[in-house]
């Protein structure tokens, strides 16, 4: 019966209460939390807790503590619900205890029901969170020009930091007004710090915030605002100011290099501009020269021998088969250069070499294919040789040989149908030369002595032979007088045979014939060998075959010889390109002449 | 002949003089430093700053070892009246005003005696760390963190009876807290049994109540400190 009637009663409450909860929605109020408690100066404690559903009803809350080392049933409620604000218990000095364990729990209750919370235990000693520091002052200054930022503050004045009951370690932060991060610096217990990295002309915001030496930390202060002015800038000023007066340094020091080394600069950087170089031709004398037209219209270049002929010499300069030949020829590039001093009487023992001042050679040059042209004369060595050369060159090419200064000239060659020699006043002449041209390229004249030698047996031979002092040409005395010494006789230079021998024709027989237009010329003779070597040419207008000159100064050579030579020189007419062919008709010297007869 | 012996008298008391005064006669054995070529003592405030040093060491450490035996241990501790560490005997000061009034004196030598009522169970709990089974999460570092607590709270002991010279001298301090090495009863725990758990909350709980000394320790310490400072306004 009890039993029934208790289940019943129940049963009855239950229903009684769900149909109050369906009718009002009211409950017992839901299980509060315990947030936290903290304490901020070690001497006063706070309790805030998280209410639970108050379950439509008006639902107060308690707090209830223990405390560790009481007996159990020693429940205290809060003392303070307000001061710390909503849901919180505030346990003024009082009641606060370190270093004893506090049992606190909330309860919640309303008219339905009451809950409590789960207990939470605090030792008041180990949840100490400070207030933040107070009044931050931010002041900048400067050590050595350098800008700083010095921060000053103070403790939360409720923290007893004097007697040493709390200690605190402060944390400084700051960050320009549109950065993005903060810079953090630890200060440890100072109330001041200074800041180095500042950028001027910004804003910085600085924050300073606390913390016990076993606790928590405090919240960041209040923002403090400082400017950094950019007056500070003038450290980059200098910098700029230093830059600045390092590259006028370095301009000058380089105006100055190029002052001094202006004109070797000039070379380096703008050489000088080789005019075009024709071989064998000298602009410079064409200038000077009044043949420029003629040589033009006659397509011949550089008749008058260029200053440059040894380069000539060197290039055109082929030496024979034999060894003699080139031994000379080796000699005579030395002689070329070694004379290029030599002196009024100075043989110039160079073979083909017109030596001295004011001879020129001319060599007048014909368009013919094949060029040699001789170089007679003799070394100082002496193998005295007529040395023939040859060159084969495209261009017929006039020399002008001047041997007006020192140098000799070379011979650019070409296939000229007689060799113009021109002295004008020296009497040395080194050299005749010869020219001995192929015609059509046919004789290769390069060695072909032989040939030479063979139809030119008629002709007579001017073996030369060097020896010590050289009979340029001939010392042959035995065929000494194909022509009288005397007589203006006229031979022509064939061609150098095997022996190095100048075969000469004498041009009577059938060449003698002067064209009237070279009546009167200028021939140029040959005065006399001197040294055995030289040619001496006198330039004589319109006289042919003063012979007299031709005597010989030089005893070696026979008068016939003389003769010969003086004959053998051509003319050097105003005009020696077109004259000298048709002086070679007359029977000058022109081995082309010659050649072209076999 | 007169002149030959004064001479040889006055040059005899001239080496003698001069031998006594090069070779210092025998002392009587001095005390550790207190004549005049003695380095100038260390500053009270110094010997504080380095004690505070230590014990903050010692309370760090001690929060480090509870704080990983917190999770396991912590909801199965419930203060009890009878779970009473052993140094609750000892009249520390609750409060900061309880802390003020106290002397330098009495304050370093209540500081004294917490630590060396300390010393047996902190030899206890070394042994313990090596021999129960601990935990898995922490069964390398109890020991050795064990004994890193027994080694900092003996040489800051030690630095305490430097700091107790300079106060006062005398013996009698010293004798003032003797008794604290017997406030532990070895072995006589809160939690009898000798299973694993009883073993294991016991050692918790010896841990705990070390922290709570240890931070007491620190706490005085540094007022100690702050008072030693003549100044008062620098760190204080």
């Amino acid at each position: 019966m009890k039993e029934a009637c208790g289940a019943k009663c129940v049963l009855f409450l239950l229903f009684v209460q769900t149909w109050l909860v369906e009718n009002t929605g009211h409950t017992s109020p839901g299980k509060p939390v315990l947030l936290r408690c903290r304490s901020p100066e070690k001497e006063t404690f706070a309790c805030w807790w998280q209410p639970g559903s108050d379950g439509g009803l008006s639902t107060n809350y308690s707090l209830y503590y223990t405390m560790e080392g009481s007996r159990e049933d020693a429940v205290h409620e809060c003392p303070d619900y307000k001061t710390a604000g909503l849901n919180s218990c505030y346990f003024n000095k009082t009641y606060t205890s370190l270093w004893i364990t506090y049992t606190i729990s909330v309860v919640a209750q309303n008219a339905l029901g009451s809950k409590s919370s789960d207990p939470m235990f605090v030792d008041v000693a180990y949840i100490v969170q400070p207030h933040k520091p107070e009044n931050i002052s931010a002041e900048l200054r400067t050590q050595d020009q350098k800008p700083y930022l010095m921060v000053n503050w103070d403790p939360p004045h409720k923290a007893d930091t004097k007697s040493g009951w709390i200690t605190l370690q402060y944390e400084i932060r700051l960050k320009p007004e549109k950065g993005a991060e903060w810079e953090s610096h630890y200060a440890g217990q100072q109330k001041q710090f200074n800041v180095f990295s500042l950028h001027p002309g910004e804003v910085y915001l600085v924050q300073v915030r606390c913390k016990p030496d076993h606790g928590f930390w405090s919240e960041w202060s209040s923002t403090t605002y400082i400017e950094i002015p950019d007056y500070f800038r003038p450290r980059d000023t200098s910098v700029w100011i230093l830059i600045a007066v390092l590259s006028l340094c370095i301009f000058l020091i380089l105006a100055w290099t190029v002052a001094i080394k202006c004109n070797s600069i000039k070379s380096y950087l703008l050489p000088p501009v080789p005019g075009p170089k024709i071989i064998g031709f000298d602009t410079q004398l064409l200038k000077s020269g009044k043949s420029e037209d003629l040589l033009n219209a006659l397509g011949c270049q550089g008749f008058p021998p260029t200053s440059d002929c040894e380069d000539l010499l060197v290039e055109f300069l082929e030496v024979d088969d034999s060894d003699e030949q080139k031994l000379v020829m080796n000699e005579g590039k030395d002689d070329l250069e070694g004379r290029v001093k030599s002196s009024g009487n100075e043989v110039d023992n160079d073979s083909g070499r017109g030596s001295c001042n004011s001879h020129t050679l001319l060599l007048e040059v014909s368009n013919s294919s094949t060029k040699t042209f001789a170089q007679v004369g003799g070394n100082s060595n002496n193998k005295g040789s007529v040395k023939l050369s040859r060159k084969s060159s495209t261009n017929g090419k006039l020399l002008s040989f001047e041997t007006t200064g020192e140098k000799t000239n070379t011979w650019p060659t070409t296939n000229s149908s007689f060799l113009l020699a021109r002295q004008s006043s020296c009497h040395n002449i080194s050299k005749i030369h010869r020219e001995a041209s192929s015609l059509g390229n046919k004789a290769d004249m390069h060695g072909n002595t032989s040939t030479a030698q063979s139809k030119s047996k008629e002709y007579r031979e001017l073996p030369s032979t060097v020896s010590g002092d050289q009979k340029t040409w001939f010392a042959d005395e035995k065929h000494a007088p194909l022509l009288p010494f005397k007589s203006v006789e006229y031979v022509e230079v064939q061609k150098l045979n095997q022996q190095s021998m100048l075969i000469l024709k004498p041009k009577t027989e059938g060449h003698k014939s002067v064209p009237p237009e070279f009546i009167g010329q200028e021939y140029t003779k040959v005065s006399g060998v001197v040294s055995d070597r030289v040619l001496l040419l006198l330039r004589d207008t319109g006289a042919q075959g003063s012979s007299d000159t031709q005597e010989g100064k030089n005893q070696a050579v026979p008068p016939s010889l003389q003769c010969q030579v003086g004959k053998m020189v051509g003319t050097f007419p105003a005009s020696p390109a077109l004259e000298g062919m048709q002086l070679a008709a007359s029977g000058y010297v022109d081995t082309a002449a010659v050649l072209q007869s076999f | 002949m007169v002149r030959q012996r004064e001479r040889k008298q006055a040059s005899f008391t001239m080496t003698l003089a001069v031998v006594l005064c090069l070779c210092p006669p025998p002392m009587a054995p001095s005390p550790l430093c207190g004549g005049l070529g003695c380095p100038p003592p260390i500053l009270l405030s110094d010997l504080l700053e380095r004690a505070t040093q230590l014990s903050q060491r010692l309370h760090s450490l001690s929060r480090t070892v509870t704080a990983g035996l917190d999770p396991h241990f912590s909801p199965l501790l419930k203060p009890r009246p009878s779970s009473l560490c052993h140094t609750s005997s000892l009249a520390t000061p609750e409060h900061k005003e309880q802390a003020l009034t106290l002397q330098q004196e009495e304050l370093l030598s209540l500081i004294m005696s917490l630590l060396r009522s300390w010393t047996p169970p902190l030899m206890f709990l070394v042994r313990e760390a090596q021999s129960l089974p601990p935990p898995h999460s922490l069964s390398g570092s109890l020991s050795w963190q064990t004994a890193e607590l027994s080694q900092q709270s003996q040489k800051l002991a030690k630095g305490l009876e430097t700091i107790l010279n300079r106060f006062d001298p005398s013996a009698a301090h010293k004798a003032s807290f003797g008794n604290a090495d017997d406030l532990w009863k070895g072995g006589a725990s809160d939690f009898p049994g000798s299973d694993r758990k009883s073993r294991l909350l016991n050692f918790y709980f010896l841990l705990s109540c070390f922290r709570r000394d240890s931070h007491k320790i620190d706490s005085f310490l540094k007022l100690l400190r702050c008072r030693a400072l003549e100044n008062g306004a620098e760190s204080c």
